[in-house]
């Protein structure tokens, strides 16, 4: 499935809140926790994190992963944490109002 | 809002770390090292893609390529020396002389006045044209009401001439200035030593005092500190120095002479010697002002309409009606460089002109070359490059050339401008200094951009229309080129040849007028013979003239000739008035006269006027005229008898009409 680029930049502040991760790891992490249903192209993800880094509301250093490899690690700032509620809202609001739309639908049929 | 900017080398090991992390996690579930690995690829997706998506997030990528196009342009430069060397130097002179052409705009028609407030300045003129007449000068009472209008700050006539200046190491005929006392205060310009004219002061006759230019200072008085209350005569009248004007410090006048001036003296213009100042006496003739401030031309040209119909209605005697007496205000920018605007713009055109037979042949010569890359860019389109890319290369290559060129052209400019300073004509209004300024050097960098893009586009058009698969087939390095390619080339060969005609042939008229004017026969012998011009003082108070009557002035003449026949070298010499130096007087220095035959009748009622002269006797033997009829004057012509004796050619023309 394919995913809207403003949908990719929530996933990814959304999987950092639970700690810093690498590149590699946050590609992980999406697919496993959405049960293989959202499979995101890794080169994809990586013009994503630089623009997060741009607007800095992720920030970024070199580290050391679980099996002793050199990986750059990402993590979520203030600002950040600021940007996923409100990007969180916005995704609420537009997948209830979709929801509102075809639930009515359903009614009628 | 970029903190660093992240290298791409950073983002490649990245990248590769990615990599590596899924592939061990492909391992642990189970694929093989190989399996492990392409699959880890595959689900990253393009890395080449990721890389350059990367690189070219960075804004500054514009910047790169300029960099890039730049270097490979002056590679490409390096590598043809004898095509950049002709390059340059085509260029370096059509833009260094259109620059220096432009310079000498700047400093005679771009800011003419160097003086405060220049745009202030106006000149007063008289108009009458009523009768038909312009700019008759103005009188004293006219002056004392332009100064109490109040639509001036200040109202100055100008009067002058040339005088003798004795009382100094070596005496010298200098041109002076009278003016009144508040001439520098209408020109903003205070003196490097001393003091300037009072503007209050009110003294009808000449005041005693004289300030003079920093050049009469250093060339008679050797620059002497102690200048101040030091005493010369002018005409044989003494005056006081009170001042020197600052070095580079020019009048605003119409001719080189009167920008030159080195005296200046105050006067009231009301007392002796000037005629008493009656309103009809328009003796004034030239009257410079200072508009006051707050109030533009137009505004006072209004104002002072108005004042003249007053005055008009005030004195109907002295302005009858069907003159229609007029004042006009002309900013003194136009009396200063008007009739010299249209030449220099002229010239710019030529220069111009040269400038653009030079870019037509850069062009054409880039467009040999390009013709020999045609590969280099078809392949380089082959592999993707953008056209756009390609274009804006040739571009940069065009105006590295260009501005190559545009530096060599100035450095030799700065070098060469003292001489070229040295050649340019006497009669161009340059009050300020020809210099290189930043408005020059904007021009020339407008010159340098506009001319590079001109021969950076010629090839660069003809890229984009490539045709790549013939191109790419052709097993030869170079060729000269597709059929369109030579069209092109033909048209600029073409037009350059046309450009340059014109030049030439327009050079070629000026330089046949001017062998022409060197043919002229002048009908008398001018080898070794010298003219030596010499003015008797005209002081101030007429009776203290000494040579006031003919008698007087005829004891000097002839001891002028007596001692003159002595001096050694001088194998004859004659006297006569300033019309008798053929060719060496103006129009105002004849003196023509009606001339009467007896015994003919006149035709009309003018008899033909003709310029007469008066000579000793020696004059016709020493310029070596030819004697057609009659005899020439001896020493008995005196004033008991006079004799006349007229111009061959003339006189018999005349008498040929009867």
């Amino acid at each position: 499935m394919e995913l809207l680029q403003g949908t990719l930049d929530l996933l990814i502040l959304r999987t950092l809140i639970f700690g810093a991760q690498h590149g590699q790891g946050i590609a992980r992490a999406i697919r496993e926790t959405s049960e293989e249903e959202l499979l995101v192209e890794h080169g994809a993800l990586y013009p994503a994190l630089q623009r997060l880094e741009e607007r800095g509301w992720i920030s970024a250093k070199w580290g050391v992963s679980s099996n002793n490899r050199k990986a750059r690690f990402y993590t979520l700032t203030a600002a950040g944490r600021k940007q996923l509620v409100k990007e969180t809202n916005k995704w609420e609001r537009l997948t209830g109002a979709i929801a509102r739309i075809l639930g009515a639908e359903g009614e009628k049929s | 809002m970029f903190p660093h900017k992240r290298k791409s080398e950073d983002f490649t090991r990245e990248i590769e770390s990615h990599l590596q992390l899924e592939t061990e996690r492909l391992q642990e579930q189970g694929l093989s090292e190989r399996d492990a690995r392409f699959a880890a690829r595959r689900s990253f997706g393009n890395v080449m893609q990721a890389e350059e998506r990367f690189y070219e997030s960075s804004r500054w990528l514009w910047w790169d390529h300029l960099w890039q196009d730049v270097r490979y342009g002056l590679r490409m430069l390096r590598e043809s020396p004898g095509f950049t060397a002709i390059a340059v130097l085509t260029i370096a002179l059509g833009i260094g002389a259109t620059t220096a052409i432009f310079s000498i705009i700047d400093a005679a028609l771009l800011h003419p006045l160097p003086y405060p407030h220049g745009e202030q300045l106006v000149g007063v003129e008289d108009d009458l044209p009523g009768v038909g007449a312009q700019d008759v000068g103005i009188s004293v009472p006219e002056w004392q009401d332009l100064q109490r209008s109040g639509i001036f700050e200040y109202v100055s006539p100008i009067g002058g001439g040339d005088v003798n200046l004795t009382g100094v190491s070596q005496p010298a005929r200098i041109r002076f200035l009278s003016v009144a006392p508040n001439y520098f205060a209408v020109l903003g310009v205070k003196p490097q030593l001393g003091r300037g004219f009072n503007p209050e002061d009110h003294t009808p006759g000449f005041t005693l005092e004289v300030l003079i230019s920093d050049g009469l200072w250093k060339r008679a008085f050797g620059a002497d500190p102690g200048i101040l209350g030091k005493s010369l005569r002018l005409d044989n009248d003494l005056y006081r120095v009170i001042g020197v004007m600052p070095a580079g410090y020019h009048d605003p006048g119409r001719t080189a002479q009167d920008r030159n001036i080195e005296i200046w003296a105050a006067s009231g213009f009301a007392g002796a010697p000037a005629p008493p100042p009656l309103r009809s006496s328009h003796f004034l003739p030239e009257t410079i002002a200072r508009i006051k401030a707050g109030l533009s031309i137009t505004a006072a040209q209004s104002r002072l309409d108005a004042l003249v119909a007053a005055l008009q209605k005030q004195f109907p005697a002295e302005y009858p009606l069907q003159s229609g007496w007029r004042i006009r205000l002309v900013p003194l920018k136009e009396t200063v460089v008007g009739n010299v605007r249209q030449s220099l713009l002229m010239l710019l055109g030529a220069v111009g002109l040269v400038l653009l037979i030079g870019c037509v042949s850069v062009a054409n010569l880039l467009l040999a070359r390009a013709s020999a890359r045609e590969r280099e860019m078809a392949i380089r389109q082959a592999l993707g490059a953008a056209r756009k890319r390609l274009i804006s290369q040739l571009l940069t290559e065009g105006l590295l050339l260009s501005l190559l060129g545009a530096s060599v052209g100035l450095a030799i400019l700065c070098c060469a401008k003292a001489f070229l300073l040295q050649i340019l004509p006497e009669s161009l209004p340059l009050l300020n200094e020809v210099s290189i300024n930043w408005a020059v050097l904007l021009f020339a960098l407008a010159a340098t951009l506009v001319t590079g893009t001109i021969f950076g586009l010629a090839p660069a058009l003809q890229t984009g229309r490539l045709n790549l698969i013939p191109i790419l087939k052709r097993q030869g390095r170079g060729s000269t080129g597709s059929g369109e390619q030579t069209r092109m080339r033909r048209a600029l060969v073409v037009t350059e040849f046309a450009l340059s005609l014109v030049l030439m042939i327009a050079a070629g008229l000026l330089l046949r007028s001017f062998a022409d004017l060197l043919n002229v026969r002048p009908g008398f012998k001018p080898q070794n013979v010298m003219a030596v011009r010499t003015w008797l003082p005209v002081p101030n108070d007429p009776t203290t003239d000494i040579y006031g009557t003919a008698a007087q002035e005829a004891l000097l003449l002839h001891e002028i000739l007596r001692r003159g026949a002595t001096l050694p070298g001088v194998k004859e010499i004659a006297i006569g008035d300033v019309a008798a130096i053929p060719l060496g007087h103006s129009r105002k220095d004849l003196n023509p006269g009606p001339l009467i035959l007896e015994g003919h009748e006149t035709e009309g009622e003018q008899p033909p006027l003709v310029d007469r002269s008066v000579v000793t006797p020696e004059y016709f033997h020493l310029l070596g005229m030819t004697l057609l009829r009659g005899r020439a004057f001896s020493e008995s012509d005196d004033d008991n008898q006079p004799r006349c004796r007229g111009n061959q050619r003339g006189l018999r023309a005349e008498a040929l009409a009867e």
